[in-house]
């Protein structure tokens, strides 16, 4: 887990899709990360990791591991949104440094906005969900969101 | 203009008042502009040889649904669902069949019943990683804004100053659903939608339905005695790009209209007036930049010159606007096109650019992921 405590996320357990597990990977220092996909054909980097690269039609695709540290390039406080919504939150942009743009719930120091900006740098948190405890065999979930590095 | 290509006039246009219609259907909401429509081109229903119509949320067949009711039942009819660009493509595909010689008399119409979704942000493909994120469409554009801000230096006040002349212009539409005008600081305290997007910066929650009658220009001068010829038709769609992107480079309108420019021999200076895709106020002011009426950067400068406001060098949205005058999603591109044709007519009183003769209309859309737009259709007129 990241060294200081995440910020408080608004609206728990909706803080945004459910990953599937390929969509994570487990990093060298033991924390989760995000994981994308690299075409062998073209180049074409992507997160969510497809089985086709939508570049090149090709089908090599091979799992990208993607950065901790992004750079939050824009967000909004969202205050209408359809019912499954608790507003206000955050949503945003934030570039990896592997060249993709990953798009997320932000949550500032308040759990909303406050100490966001523009060309933040941001961490991104992948957190796993073990799911209904009866569920057998553990289906564990994953979801991410990210906030002020 | 492709040479293998009849050149196409407008010869009728009708439209209802955009506004909240929750007691009308859907054909009842596109009856009466389709009616006025044939009646302008003094054309009966039997005279129609098919029916393109446009709409994003009207379910199944609703051409057919307006044809039954209007005597034009049996004819083909093609339903065009392209997200807010809807009915400007099903202008397009009208226009395609007409010039290829297929048709001489062809009906197009829009409609939308917002008000039947009971209001707020619109319905979205929850399937889309964004929208399962907790996307919505002002979010998308209030991105786009907060990026604008920070890269050129403009300013909410100037955000805002977008929404103040949509409903100057607006009050003067007797179709537009807001005919008030409002200020600056108005606007800035009305509700918050998504930062900075107020509530008055959004477009409203409508219906409408709006409707045009084409045919080859040659036949023309027998159904109008102001025909206005189509000068050229643009259909784009989006392209993916999974990478970084510049959100407040519109990609899809600046390669469908230097593309349509190039095709017509037509540029930006040559416009008179234009109707733009203003579904929030930061929209109207990447389009001047994307449609090529200034530099990167530049568009508030526009907007505050008064170069885009009616008495300017190119009045943009003298109708209001999707801002103003309404956004029944699937009825806007076809709005578009019946004012300016009207304006290049003459027709349009208080809000008249005197003596416009070439104008364009621009209508883009589609939030999903990966793509600026999904569609954008951008159609040139002349007199
Ligand atoms: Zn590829």
């Amino acid at each position: 887990m990241p060294a200081t405590a995440p910020a408080p996320v608004r609206n728990a357990p909706h803080i945004g899709r459910t990953l599937r597990p390929a969509d994570t990977t487990l990093a060298e220092d033991g924390e989760l990360r995000l994981a994308g996909a690299e075409c062998g054909d073209c180049g074409t980097r992507i997160f969510p990791a497809a089985p086709v690269c939508p570049s090149c039609n090709g089908e090599r695709m091979k799992t990208l591991p993607l950065g901790a540290i992004g750079t939050l390039y824009a967000y909004s406080t969202v205050h209408v949104a359809p019912p499954m919504w608790q507003v206000p939150y955050v949503i945003g942009y934030v570039d990896l440094p592997e060249g993709v743009r990953v798009f997320g719930k932000v949550a500032g120091s308040d759990g909303v906005a406050a100490g966001l900006a523009p060309d933040l740098k941001v961490r991104v948190h992948v957190e796993a969900d073990e799911g209904p405890a009866d569920a057998s065999p553990a289906a564990p979930t994953y979801r991410y969101w990210f906030a002020p590095a | 203009m492709h040479a293998n290509l009849r050149p196409v006039s407008v010869i009728g246009t009708g439209m209802i008042k955009f506004g909240k219609h929750r007691d009308l259907t859907v054909p009842g909401l596109a009856q009466p502009a389709v009616r006025d429509a044939l009646r302008e081109a003094n054309l009966e229903p039997k005279q129609i040889e098919a029916i393109y119509a446009g709409t994003a949320t009207s379910g199944w067949m609703p051409g057919q649904r307006v044809a039954r009711d209007t005597g034009m039942s049996g004819v083909p009819v093609v339903n065009c669902e392209n997200a807010c660009s809807s009915s400007a493509t099903a202008f397009r595909e009208a226009w395609v069949a007409v010039a290829a010689g297929l048709y001489d008399y062809v009906l197009v119409f829009g409609v939308e019943q917002l008000t039947k979704l009971g209001g707020g942000t619109l319905p979205l493909d929850q399937d889309d990683i964004e929208v399962s994120n907790g996307m919505v469409m002002p979010a998308l554009y209030a991105m786009r804004a907060q990026r604008y801000l920070h890269d050129y230096g403009a300013t909410e006040r100037d955000l805002a100053e977008v929404a103040v002349k949509a409903r100057r212009h607006g009050a003067l539409n007797p179709d537009a659903q807001f005919r008030t005008e409002t200020t600056v600081e108005e606007v800035l305290a009305s509700r918050r939608i998504a930062d900075p997007l107020t509530l008055l910066q959004c477009c409203p929650t409508g219906d409408g339905a709006a409707a045009v009658v084409i045919c080859p220009t040659e036949r023309a001068s027998a159904h109008s005695d102001r025909p206005v010829k189509v000068l050229g038709s643009h259909l784009a769609s989006g392209k993916y790009i999974p990478g970084f992107r510049d959100m407040t480079t519109p990609e899809i309108t600046s390669r469908c209209s230097s593309e349509l420019y190039e095709e017509t021999g037509i540029g930006p200076e040559d416009i008179d007036v234009l109707e733009c895709h203003d579904a929030f106020t930061i929209a109207e002011l990447l389009y001047y930049e994307a449609l090529g009426l200034c530099p990167r950067g530049e568009a508030v400068r526009l907007l505050r010159d008064g170069t885009t406001s009616l008495g300017g060098r190119v009045p943009v949205n003298p109708s209001g606007g999707l801002l103003s005058k309404g956004h029944p999603v699937g009825a806007s591109g076809a709005a578009q096109i019946v004012e300016i044709v009207r304006q290049l007519q003459g027709r349009c009183g208080s809000r008249q650019v005197e003596g416009a003769k070439v104008g364009l209309t621009h209508v883009t859309g589609g939030g999903t992921s990966g793509f600026d737009h999904g569609a954008c259709a951008i159609h040139l007129f002349g007199t």
